[in-house]
């Protein structure tokens, strides 16, 4: 999929939660967001680009979205 | 003339902690107190004779037929205003009584046919019904004398007539017009003899402000007032109650019927959701359900460039079956989905989901809520727990200020609009928040206390200056905030709003709205007492659509306006069965009841109910699939009565992932522009065609009725199951009574509901259960459904879709009253009569820097693209933006609109696209497949 889109929208959810809520919180909340709502093949694309630099996110969202790169049971 | 069995109290009812009791004709009968005399007759089952007074007016006392005795008073009062009193001793009958009626009868027989033979109405007619009950056997006066008699007939609008040479100059079609549709459109025009009854400055009826509720037909006693319908099929011979198509007010509906024909559709006194009332749309604009264009048979083609070929249903279902199987065996479990549609029934809605999730084997399945209310699905869950309004309708009643942003019911949702400018009449204060002067903002008896022009996309900001001037000037309601929501988000939220980027100061350089109106309005709102929100797609439809429903809900928690009548935040929804079809699970993420798909427990109930193993990932959104289907791992799609590649955002997207799909399967009444990418047409059947339910925007599920039979054979939930069928995955039920039990047995806010409790109650509001098994008309009462409401910081963000030099302009879109969505049904009624073409609306001043006159063809061109329309010239709008309707494909109002979305849900964003105005040579052309008109969806 358009990781450029994707980008784009991970970005706009991490825009909310980063001006909802403490750093910590947001990156949890950025993460849940994306578990929550995003299909896991847009999942993976969006990990797959984190994990690659994702020089379009934001900071905050690729700290996010790497952690839903770490198997359930290490978090 | 009112329904064919309905029974005409004489007067309304009243509600009252306090009864009288008296006696009429000797019975004794205990009412509450303020009813009229005819009233409390007609509930002891004595029926006074009358022509102006009717049950759904209030008392007028012009007729003088319904005249009585009270012992112990002089004279002859009349019973429809004279309020019952305790210990009246009243006679309905007597000589001097039927004498006096018989001679008010008698001059009324003057002028009017003698003849019942003559009268349109026939048996109903209620000016020879009451001539017979009244003994008038004879009229005395020669017939040779001056009368009214060779008046001409008006039949310009195109669904009743209105013959002045019938009418008794009763005045009920003047009150109905007044009190009930709330226009002020007809007059008595004239004294004395020369009086007539005409709409507007004795114009004729499409001239004139006229809005064709049909109200004063309905209200007519005779046959001044008549559908053309029953002129040409004569009277009906029973009556079928049943729900509305079009919006989410979700009106109930007497089809009338002679034989299995409709007559005429007439709206349900006894229907809670518009109380005996309609709009253009439901009461006359039903013509499209036989409709030449009405696909009645299956079709098939391998190649979307070849022509539809007709086959059998078992061949088409078969064939849809067979290619979906291999596509998901060449492409993966996740290669297909399905789209449910909101304009089906919360049966069939509920039935493709579960195709999807049990047959297809994903979570890959949506709706058009996508594309409208999602914000309100997500905002509403995070702040109370449960993403419905809070309210039911009649709650606007007790309302003493209401906000209206982002919508424009008296256009969208007429009925409600209705009832809203009654209480508005009534006194209740009234805020608009909208880009465009809106017709609440002054219209005849209502005027905006506040009208808070914003510029588009700016919503969040003007709701947190509200909001910040709320804490700022401490109108908060501490005792609420303290007992109902989470004191932590409370003080957080509260030192977000009271930064001064959230000041009045602040937002007016946003907005564009003056500092002191924000404060005004935020102080009318905070002092209520009984202070209500109504929303619409102006609020949802927007980068930060989420946002600013979490901004609402934030500020209505802060004066404590939730869970009591009154009070609350209402969305306005777009289509009939727009919160229907998401509540029985129409979302990717959510089973029935708002519930993830990633609870193991609630995966389980299903799992049992449907004896398969469900995916507990979330599916593909609408627009996912577009994006999954260009990158090749999405092939094939299921949509039930819905227009994707017409209202869907980005066209051209669309129409690719489309394209790039292997089998497209449509099921809808018409071939439309998703069916030109489709493989295989299912024929669907109209909300007259099939039994279910319908759930409107107050969360009210109302029964829909099968009146006639489907014209290609099948309701759409047997398609559904014909359909699961072939794929191997048999589901079976008789009737849909049987889906709604399944839905009831899985989903808690749905326990109590059942066909049976429909037929005894007429309708329910979910939460529908042992905890209220009558239905919960508002919501929040006490404790939120989450437990504590939920405050979040809704810091503005601006919209990335900004003006320049190369687009100067913001257009925003709306609806017309007369037309629904892109016109799909009433471009196909008599409601072409109206608005025959889309408009863009411009200010002078812009209008004027462009050279453009009123009525010119303009270009409008974004980054997207371009359309031809012509201009109307309008201080409506403001000086900078540009607003449109989108009911005509010809128009393509929305092939300019880009792919901006809400950030938590992808709700395009429709309204804001920065755009330039130009005269132009062009005229529009019906654009190729996959540029064509695009809108929002509700």
């Amino acid at each position: 999929m358009d990781r450029h889109h994707l980008a784009s929208m991970a970005n706009e959810i991490g825009e909310f939660f980063e001006s909802a809520s403490d750093h910590d919180e947001a990156v949890a909340a950025i993460a849940q967001h994306l578990k929550s709502f995003w299909e896991p093949r847009m999942r993976r694309e969006i990990i797959a680009y984190a994990a690659a630099g994702g020089d379009e996110l934001t900071p905050i969202v690729r700290e996010a979205v790497l952690t839903l790169a770490v198997p359930a049971e290490n978090r | 003339m009112q329904a064919i069995d309905d029974r005409d109290f004489g007067a309304p009812r009243r509600d009252s902690a306090q009864s009288v009791t008296l006696t009429i004709d000797g019975m004794e009968i205990t009412v509450p107190a303020g009813t009229a005399l005819i009233r409390a007759a007609a509930l002891a089952g004595v029926a006074i004779p009358k022509l102006c007074a009717t049950d759904s007016l209030e008392p007028f006392g012009s007729c003088r037929l319904c005249l009585v005795e009270i012992e112990g008073r002089k004279g002859f009062p009349a019973s429809c205003t004279t309020p019952a009193e305790s210990g009246m001793k009243v006679r309905t009958q007597s000589e001097a009584l039927g004498k006096l009626r018989r001679n008010v009868m008698e001059l009324y027989m003057t002028d009017h046919p003698l003849d019942p033979f003559e009268c349109k109405a026939g048996a109903a007619c209620e000016l020879h019904r009451m001539a017979a009950e009244v003994g008038l056997r004879e009229v005395r006066y020669p017939r040779g004398g001056e009368n009214h008699l060779n008046l001409k007939s008006d039949n310009s609008n195109p669904y009743f007539t209105f013959d002045p040479t019938r009418c008794i100059l009763c005045s009920r079609c003047v009150r109905a017009c007044d009190d009930i549709q709330g226009t002020f459109a007809l007059t008595i025009e004239g004294r004395g003899f020369a009086s007539q009854m005409t709409p507007g400055q004795h114009e004729r009826y499409l001239e004139s402000e006229c809005v064709s509720c049909g109200a004063c037909v309905q209200a007519c006693p005779t046959d001044a007032l008549m559908e053309k319908t029953v002129l040409e099929r004569g009277l009906a011979d029973r009556a079928i109650v049943t729900t509305c198509g079009y919006c989410g007010v979700g009106c109930s509906f007497k089809a009338e019927l002679r034989g299995d024909r409709i007559v005429r559709m007439v709206p349900n006194k006894n229907g809670l959701p518009n109380h005996g009332h309609s709009c253009v749309k439901g009461r006359f604009a039903w013509g499209y359900a036989t409709h030449p264009d009405r696909v009645r048979s299956p079709m098939i083609r391998k190649r979307i460039s070849d022509p539809w070929r007709e086959v059998s249903w078992e061949e088409a279902l078969s064939y849809a079956a067979a290619e979906l199987k291999r596509v998901q065996k060449q492409y993966g479990r996740g290669a297909i989905g399905g789209i449910t549609s909101s304009r089906c029934t919360n049966e069939e809605a509920y039935l493709v989901q579960k195709l999807v999730r049990a047959a297809f084997g994903n979570n890959n399945v949506d709706t058009c809520a996508r594309v409208c209310h999602s914000p309100t699905g997500y905002g509403l869950k995070t702040a109370f727990g449960t993403p419905a309004g809070t309210q039911d309708f009649d709650s606007i009643n007790q309302a003493d200020v209401i906000m209206v942003i982002g919508a424009n019911p008296t256009e969208g949702h007429p009925v409600f609009a209705s009832l809203m400018k009654r209480r508005l009449r009534a006194g209740a204060r009234l805020i608009v928040a909208d880009p465009r002067a809106i017709e609440l903002v002054r219209m005849p008896h209502v005027a905006a206390d506040y009208f808070l022009q914003l510029t588009p996309g700016t919503n969040v900001a003007l709701l947190n200056a509200m909001a910040h001037t709320i804490v700022a000037e401490g109108l908060t309601d501490d005792a609420f905030i303290a007992a109902r929501c989470e004191a932590e988000g409370y003080a957080r939220w509260r030192q977000f709003i009271l930064e001064e980027r959230n000041s009045p100061e602040a937002a007016e350089a946003i907005t564009g709205v003056r500092a002191d109106q924000i404060r005004g309005a935020a102080r009318l709102y905070a002092k209520g007492p009984n202070s209500a929100i109504y929303y619409g797609l102006g609020v949802t439809e927007h980068a930060q659509g989420s946002t600013a429903v979490l901004a609402m809900a934030n500020l209505a928690m802060a004066a404590g306006m939730l869970g009591r009548p009154g009070v609350g935040v209402n969305p306005l929804r777009g289509q009939n069965n727009v919160q229907g079809s998401n509540d029985v699970g129409s979302f990717p993420h959510e089973l029935t009841g708002y519930r993830h798909v990633s609870d193991p427990a609630l995966r389980a109930q299903f799992e049992a109910e449907w004896g398969v193993t469900l995916d507990p990932e979330p599916g593909l959104r609408i627009p996912n699939m577009f994006d999954a289907a260009l990158d090749g791992s999405f092939k094939g799609l299921y949509v039930e009565g819905e227009d994707i590649a017409q209202s869907d955002p980005n066209s051209q997207h669309v129409a690719a992932a489309l394209t790039a799909m292997e089998i497209v399967i449509v099921q809808d009444i018409f071939l439309n522009e998703t069916s030109k990418y489709a493989h295989v047409f299912l024929p669907g059947s109209s909300f007259l065609e099939k039994n279910g339910t319908f759930t409107n925007a107050e969360r009210r599920i109302s029964p829909v009725r099968k009146v006639m039979q489907p014209l290609a054979g099948k309701e759409d939930w047997g398609v559904t199951c014909a359909l699961a069928e072939a794929l191997g995955y048999p589901m079976r039920y008789s009737h849909p009574a049987e889906i709604m039990d399944e839905i009831a047995r899985l989903t808690p806010t749905f326990a109590g509901v059942s066909y049976e409790k429909l037929d005894r109650l007429g309708s329910v509001q979910w939460p529908c259960n042992e905890a209220a098994p009558t239905g919960t008309p508002v919501m929040h009462v006490g404790e939120f459904v989450r437990g504590r409401g939920r405050f979040l910081p809704t810091a503005y963000v601006p919209t990335p879709e900004k003006t320049g030099p190369r687009f100067p302009l913001i257009l925003t879109t709306g609806r017309i009253l007369t037309q629904y969505n892109v016109g799909t049904q009433t471009r196909r009624t008599g409601n072409v009569t109206w608005h025959p073409e889309d408009r863009l609306e411009i200010h002078p001043h812009d209008a004027e820097q462009r050279g453009v006159r009123d009525g010119d063809w303009v270009e409008v061109t974004s980054r997207a693209g371009a359309i031809v329309l012509r201009a109307t010239i309008t201080d409506r709008v403001a000086p900078g933006v540009v607003y449109t309707t989108f009911h005509h494909p010809e128009t393509g109002a929305n092939v300019v609109t880009t792919e901006n979305s809400d950030w938590a849900t992808n709700c395009p964003e429709y309204k804001v696209t920065v755009v330039q105005v130009m005269p132009t040579s062009r005229r529009p052309e019906r654009l190729p497949a996959g540029r064509v008109i695009h809108a929002a969806a509700t």
